[in-house]
């Protein structure tokens, strides 16, 4: 009966809101005031007389749940039979939730849900949700669930009655039927470069409930092996090691970075190579890059310190912060982040590093207490207000002469060391610092009381009192959590979702987490609205790509890199080259941060960069799928079939893998279409099938247009090479893998059989444009498409595709070339996924 | 960066070549587009005016660079410029950690000896004052200032009457740094932090001018960011941003897409999967743009149209114009010029002959490409689409000096054109302003522009404006890390052929010389007089004719609001000739 009380009140609830205007309207005094009763009416109206009829109880097993209950179960049913379950009505829509088993013979069975009288369908599977508006539930509502399929049953658990208006830590959050794989994907797309986990594990936070996914999924821990998880068969596993003493552990970047540089560690690295990622290396940078690619560490940890010490925070190497320095803080900020600290205090440990004082100079500054000046220069002082907390001091007039001065004397004797080339930490003294209180920002609590005061012995002190203060000024509260978010998620920000934003950051209190913030932004409506816009980084690009790309460690160490000539793994380093970009930790803004999203998608040079790496040198990823001595001396092979889809008879499927390597790198179909599903299906489909004693069995795959222009040209004249021996039907009845499978497989479509020039039917084939429409609704296409689709791909035949080929036999040998050239065709699938517009963005 | 990536190659000319074979041979049959070069031929004398834009970011101390006169008199301006500067001109004995850590020698000298060794003198209106110069106003006669002497090119061009110096300018109105850059990239300085998505005074003027604004840089800043709609037609909005005519041009001459080689006959061989992927994806494209994809995707496809449509003709019409070797040896060693050791102290015939940013030289390289392919058209499917660039953006940075503002390495003595020494903030005014000159040094080094202008001919000479400027200045007296904190009001260029040089605004305001005895924590700086509407107007006016009203509609009469302030009202009404 609680509903019903609800009801009442509701409807108690609106009279009394509008009583003044059922007095005034009884006065006759207004037109609009008739209004308004009319409305009032209405509302009465449709909460007691126009709900639609009551429906009469089901038959079969039923059972009441309540607002925010769930019931485990399982409830079975089975074929034939049906179960209910009950709600009252509620006040706000809601969103019925359950998970089902199937048992039997019948992995797929037919199950039919009606939910209040309208018939839908349910899956095996995690999560079948049905949302029921507030207007479209009766006073007593019925979901049935039955089973049609003959002699089959399922379970049903985890039942669960929801609002659809959910909320955590200041935001609206998904609700369970909207969280969902996509959804996870997204967030790991956006907040851990694409994060390491699998598919089986993303399937499983998409069926938690999101808020335990999202503390799985993002945290600060040094290692997240669900986020990034190291395979079974992957022997450099150093990454996983944790190590007793935090301070000595991998997960940290100067000990990361000191690690992949020695010999000691089990990486697959030629040992007179690793210098260059160390501390004192040339590649520093690259070293970082590993740190994001390699598993078994934290993306989502190096995302955020990206972020850091490369936007909000931002270090630069080019203005003399050493490399010991940046690593140095870097771990500080992290560490801070890890032990749960408020956002403050970690700005606070950032402010007073040696990177910063070397960044800005304030190493340097010294108060004169003879001549009562601030030997220094005012660079920081300005900053830490501004791009630490947001603050501008727009509406404090003397922020330029008071404020700035002020904190200036802050930040006074605070060397980093004296005689060392590159001290790690700053050394707080007070023989030339302004030891008196200084005075900072009107006190927005009590404006009568002037200033702030800033107290502290020394410059440590007074920065730890001063980050509280500065979190909480307005301007702080207003423009922080923008430019957090604005940066990392979202580019397209309505000042509605500024606003939801601050509310949210603002309902934390001062001790708020980053942590807390990103973890509810991240299931939130705001980032997964259709609203929600993120042109990617030049670097955030490359990252990602290489996540989705590498599979093994030894991919992420090498990186794109050669061994005996074979290639390994994707570049990031490179790719950011090419842009001009910056390195990492020398962002091209300096203290403004690296290049912004602006900057990368408003670029045609980056736009053309990307493209003309994976079609002129498609070969960059093509050919990286294995080497003869790569690891440890042994052969390495891409392990595709480890990660591909598998249908129940074991093979590989040509349409299934188009289809996940597309949900890989883009995350979502929105734009899956004919058009994609036709560019993927030749390149994984057809290969030359004619010849196994050829290297090129299996390879040499065709693009779209010329497998049009060959069956195009097959059929312009199918007897045009008039031998019978060789030839495909000359009915011109042959398909393209008919065609590949005929010593005629490379005749078609080529300018030698006209005298060096391509005929015009070639030509055109060639050059055609063909459309998503044109294919759809083309019946020859669609057949064609049809065939390449159930084509399996031969990726586990034979040996290794680099093993010694001396001990093999022909027949081995040529499965060997078999499974190597299939190898390069999904390669080469995935590279032309890299040249669509969908790798520069995450968005509608 | 990974080196082990060295098999990668740069985009092949062959494939260049046979791709554009391949676009006059096989496109057609209402297929893709047809693209038809116009690229034959040496390059063209501009057809249109063009505006080149270098902005400082960082908020350049150009009192370092353009300084009054010493003056022994305690009341003047000169002294007390001298004596709250002496720690950024690194004059007096570094005593402290800075340079014990920096291994740069201090040379103790005077302010006075400063000024007379390190500075061209002129005096409006008499010591190598020119006569057509403009002292507009008559605010400065007989002011005695001085151009620092390794800005040959500036020296030079001033006394030919092509430099305006505006002074007290002010671009952004606060001391923030990336408030006041876009301030000036869009040139309003009433916008906030939140205005990001709105036009840029180079883009609007491109478009106003019919033409496109060029990024010489890998990304373009705001400056170049497009209108939506035409500035003189109904549906104009500046504050909206339509980029789907700016083209990022790092290197004009790398700038295209890969295109498949068809006509080799080999379509199977492995080594044409390249030509495969190419052939793919550029159907693919040509097939997405007829379809309907979501808004965050779109640029993605205005790039791909853009890079196709003018790469291979850009780099078609480079094949036959030489770098000029002054541009040449902006960034590498040429023809034995600047011979001495290297970076490693081993000697070489050549070194480059810019001092601190290689990517300047790379850009003034492109400024002069596309303005040797300004004429460039191609046809797509019947229709001409022009190159037509009418604004370019050049951006040089690390103006932010509140250190070490100057740096006098001791090498310097034996070796002053070595390109691999700090000199704090002299590296990029020597970059940019440097350059032979009469008045100097004639066997001076060419730098940036000094190169650029050296390689242009006469007519295009005629038909180019710079403009250099940063988003704010710095303040009047050094700090104690010896360099300068920011400020508001600054010094702004306006240089060519076709400008009235000379002085704009008052240099050295009476008024300031109190500022320097505030109290020591204090931040006086150059008190802002001019808003730099009025004189880029002025600019977008020679470019595109009636223009600078509708671009700066502040300086437009009977405009509503709050006009901007300007030191002299008219200052700038004959700013051009």
């Amino acid at each position: 009966m609680r509903v019903r009380s609800n009801l009442l009140v509701l409807i108690a609830s609106t009279l009394l809101s509008l009583a003044p205007t059922i007095s005034s309207a009884q006065a006759g005094s207004s037109r609009l005031d008739s209004e308004k009763m009319t409305a009032v009416m209405s509302v009465i109206s449709m909460l007691l007389f126009e709900r639609s009829p009551p429906i009469p109880t089901p038959t079969g097993d039923g059972f009441q749940i309540d607002n925010g209950e769930v019931i485990d179960g399982p409830i079975q049913i089975a074929s034939g039979e049906q179960a209910f379950a009950q709600f009252d009505l509620q006040d706000t829509g809601i969103e019925f939730c359950f998970d089902v088993t199937a048992s039997g013979n019948n992995p797929n069975p037919s199950i039919r849900v009606t939910v209040n009288e309208t018939v839908l369908s349910a899956i095996p599977g995690a999560d079948n949700c049905y949302r029921i508006s507030e207007p479209q539930q009766r006073l007593t509502n019925f979901i049935i669930v039955s089973v049609l399929s003959p002699n089959t049953s399922i379970e049903i658990s985890r039942i669960e009655l929801q609002s659809t208006e959910q909320r955590f830590r200041g935001f609206d959050r998904l609700t369970r039927g909207e969280w969902n794989e996509r959804a996870v994907r997204k967030v790991l797309k956006i907040f851990a470069f694409g994060g390491h986990a699998f598919d089986a594990q993303i399937q499983a936070w998409a069926d938690m409930d999101a808020q335990d996914a999202i503390a799985e999924m993002l945290n600060f821990e040094k290692h997240n092996f669900k986020l990034s998880p190291i395979r079974a068969n992957d022997i450099y596993r150093d990454t996983e090691q944790v190590a007793a003493n935090e301070d000595d552990d991998i997960g940290l970047f100067t000990n990361f970075s000191n690690h992949i540089a020695s010999a000691s560690a089990n990486i697959p690295l030629d040992v007179n190579d690793r210098d260059q990622f160390g501390l004192d290396g040339f590649n520093f940078d690259d070293g970082f890059n590993r740190m994001v690619t390699v598993r078994g560490l934290n993306p989502f940890r190096q995302r955020i310190g990206f972020w850091e010490t490369n936007y909000h925070l931002a270090v630069n190497r080019d203005v003399d912060v050493s490399r010991g320095q940046i690593a140095t803080y870097y771990d500080v900020i992290m560490q801070a982040h890890e032990d749960n600290l408020p956002y403050y205090q970690v700005m606070a440990e950032a402010a007073k590093s040696a990177a910063v004082a070397v960044q800005y100079g304030h190493r340097f500054n010294e108060w004169n207490e003879g001549t009562g000046e601030c030997e220094c220069n005012d660079d920081f002082a300005r900053e830490i207000s501004q791009l630490f907390f947001g603050i501008f001091g727009v509406d404090d007039p003397d922020h330029e002469e008071i404020t700035i001065p002020e904190t200036a004397k802050m930040l006074t004797d605070m060397p980093v060391g004296r005689g060392n080339t590159s001290p790690l930490v700053v050394t707080f003294e007070t023989d030339d610092h302004h030891t008196g209180d200084v005075f900072v920002y009107p006190n927005y609590n009590t404006p009568s009381a002037g200033r702030f005061a800033i107290s502290g012995a020394n410059a440590a002190e007074k920065i730890d009192a001063f980050a509280p203060i500065a979190m909480q000024h307005p301007e702080s509260l207003s423009n922080l959590p923008v430019m957090v978010i604005s940066v990392l998620a979202d580019d397209n920000l309505a000042e509605s979702d500024r606003n939801e934003l601050r509310r949210a950051w603002a309902s934390l209190g001062v001790n708020r987490k980053l942590l807390d913030f990103i973890q509810a932004y991240a299931i939130s409506d705001l980032f997964h609205s259709s609203r929600q816009r993120k042109f990617f980084t030049t670097h955030e690009r490359a990252l990602y790509l290489a996540n989705k790309h590498n599979f093994d460690n030894l991919e992420a160490y090498y990186g794109g890199g050669r061994d005996n000539g074979d290639r390994m793994g994707i570049s990031v380093g490179s790719v950011i080259e090419d842009d001009s970009a910056g390195e990492f930790f020398r962002p091209t803004n300096n203290v403004f941060g690296g290049q912004t999203s602006a900057e990368a998608s408003d670029s045609s040079l980056i736009f053309g960069n990307n493209y003309n790496r994976y079609t002129d040198d498609e070969s960059l990823i093509r050919a990286s799928t294995d080497c003869s001595e790569c690891q440890s001396g042994q052969p390495w092979e891409k392990d595709w079939a480890g990660v591909l889809p598998r249908r129940n008879d074991g093979n590989f499927y040509v349409a299934d893998v188009a289809e996940w390597l597309w949900n890989h790198v883009v995350g979502n179909f929105d734009n899956y279409s004919e058009l994609e599903r036709a560019h993927l299906y030749t390149f994984l489909a057809t290969g030359r099938m004619d010849n196994p004693n050829d290297s090129s069995y299996g390879g040499r795959a065709l693009d779209f247009n010329l497998m049009m222009c060959v069956l195009i040209d097959y059929r312009n004249d199918p007897d045009q090479f008039n031998n019978p021996t060789l030839d495909p039907p000359s009915d011109g009845s042959a398909t393209i893998l008919d065609i590949l499978s005929t010593r005629r497989w490379d005749d078609y479509c080529r300018d030698f059989n006209n005298g060096g020039v391509f005929e015009p039917h070639e030509v055109a084939a060639l050059n055609r444009v063909y459309t998503s429409a044109d294919i759809a609704n083309d019946p020859d296409i669609q057949a064609t498409l049809q065939l390449l689709g159930e084509v399996t791909l031969p990726i586990e035949v034979g040996s290794l595709a680099d093993e010694d080929p001396d001990d093999l036999t022909i027949e081995q040998r040529n499965l060997r070339w078999l499974r190597r050239n299939t190898l390069e065709r999904i390669s080469a699938a995935l590279g032309f996924i890299y040249t669509t517009p969908f790798v520069f963005a995450e968005g509608k | 960066m990974n080196n082990n990536d060295q098999s990668r190659n740069n985009l092949s000319r062959r494939r260049f070549i046979q791709g554009a074979l391949a676009s006059g041979l096989l496109y057609g049959s209402g297929s893709l587009p047809i693209f038809r070069p116009n690229a034959y031929g040496m390059a063209s004398p501009l057809q249109n005016r063009i505006l080149i834009d270098l902005f400082l970011d960082g908020g350049p101390d150009f009192r370092h660079l353009v300084a009054p006169a010493f003056n022994s008199n305690s009341d003047s301006f000169g002294a007390n410029y001298w004596a709250n500067r002496g720690r950024s001109h690194n004059l007096g004995a570094l005593t402290d950690v800075n340079n014990a850590n920096s291994g740069v020698a201090s040379l103790q000298r005077s302010e006075q000896s400063r000024w007379e060794d390190d500075f061209y003198p002129i005096t409006v209106g008499g010591t190598n004052w020119a006569n057509n110069l403009v002292d507009a106003g008559n605010l400065n006669t007989g002011v005695t200032f001085g151009i620092w002497k390794e800005a040959g090119w500036l020296i030079s061009q001033f006394r030919q009457g092509n430099v305006a110096m505006i002074f007290n300018a002010v671009g952004g109105t606060n001391r923030a740094h990336d408030l006041s850059q876009l301030m000036a990239y869009q040139g309003d300085v009433n916008i906030s932090l939140r205005d990001t998505n709105r036009s840029g005074w180079g883009g609007r003027l491109a478009r106003a001018a019919g033409g496109r604004a060029i990024a010489c840089t890998s990304s373009p800043t705001p400056f170049s960011f497009g209108p939506v709609g035409q500035p003189f037609a109904p549906g104009y909005n500046p504050n909206r941003v339509d980029n789907s005519q700016l083209l990022a041009v790092e290197d004009a001459r790398e700038f295209g897409l890969f295109e498949a080689n068809q006509e080799d006959g080999y379509p199977f061989d492995n080594g044409d999967y390249d030509d495969k992927m190419a052939r793919a994806a550029r159907n693919y494209y040509a097939a997405i743009r007829q379809e309907s994809i979501g808004a965050s995707y779109q640029k993605f496809l205005t790039h791909e149209f853009n890079v196709r449509s003018f790469g291979e003709a850009i780099r078609q019409r480079l094949d036959e114009v030489p770098v000029p070797t002054p541009i040449d040896a902006l960034m590498r060693g040429v023809d034995s010029i600047n011979p001495g050791p290297d970076r490693r102290g081993n000697p070489v015939a050549a070194r480059q002959t810019l001092y601190r940013n290689y990517s300047f030289g790379r850009q003034i390289n492109n400024a002069y490409d596309l303005i040797a392919l300004n004429d460039l058209a191609t046809e797509i499917s019947g229709s001409t689409i022009a190159l037509n660039p009418r604004v370019l953006s050049l951006v040089y940075g690390g103006w932010d000096s509140h250190g070490e503002q100057r740096r006098v390495h001791p090498n310097l003595v034996t070796d002053p054109n070595n390109p691999f020494l700090s000199r704090g903030i002299e590296n990029g005014l020597r970059d940019i302003f440097g350059g032979p000159s009469a008045e100097v040094d004639s066997n001076q080094l060419h730098s940036g522009y000094s190169a650029l202008w050296d390689s242009l001919s006469g007519l295009n000479r005629q038909n180019v404006v710079f403009t250099i400027y940063g988003e704010f200045g710095r303040q009047i007296r050094d700090n104690g890390g010896f360099g300068t904190d920011h400020g508001r009001g600054n010094l702004m260029f306006v240089i060519g052929e076709n400008v009235r040089g000379g002085i704009y605004g008052d240099m050295f305001p009476d008024s300031e010389i109190e500022k320097y005895a505030e109290p020591p924590n204090r931040t006086p700086d150059i008190t802002p007089q001019t808003e730099f509407d009025h004189f880029f107007a002025k600019v977008c006016d020679w470019v595109s004719p009636n223009s600078g009203d509708i671009l700066f509609p502040r300086t437009a009469p009977g405009f509503a609001g709050e006009a901007p302030i300007i030191e002299l009202d008219g200052m700038f009404d004959n700013l051009f000739t």
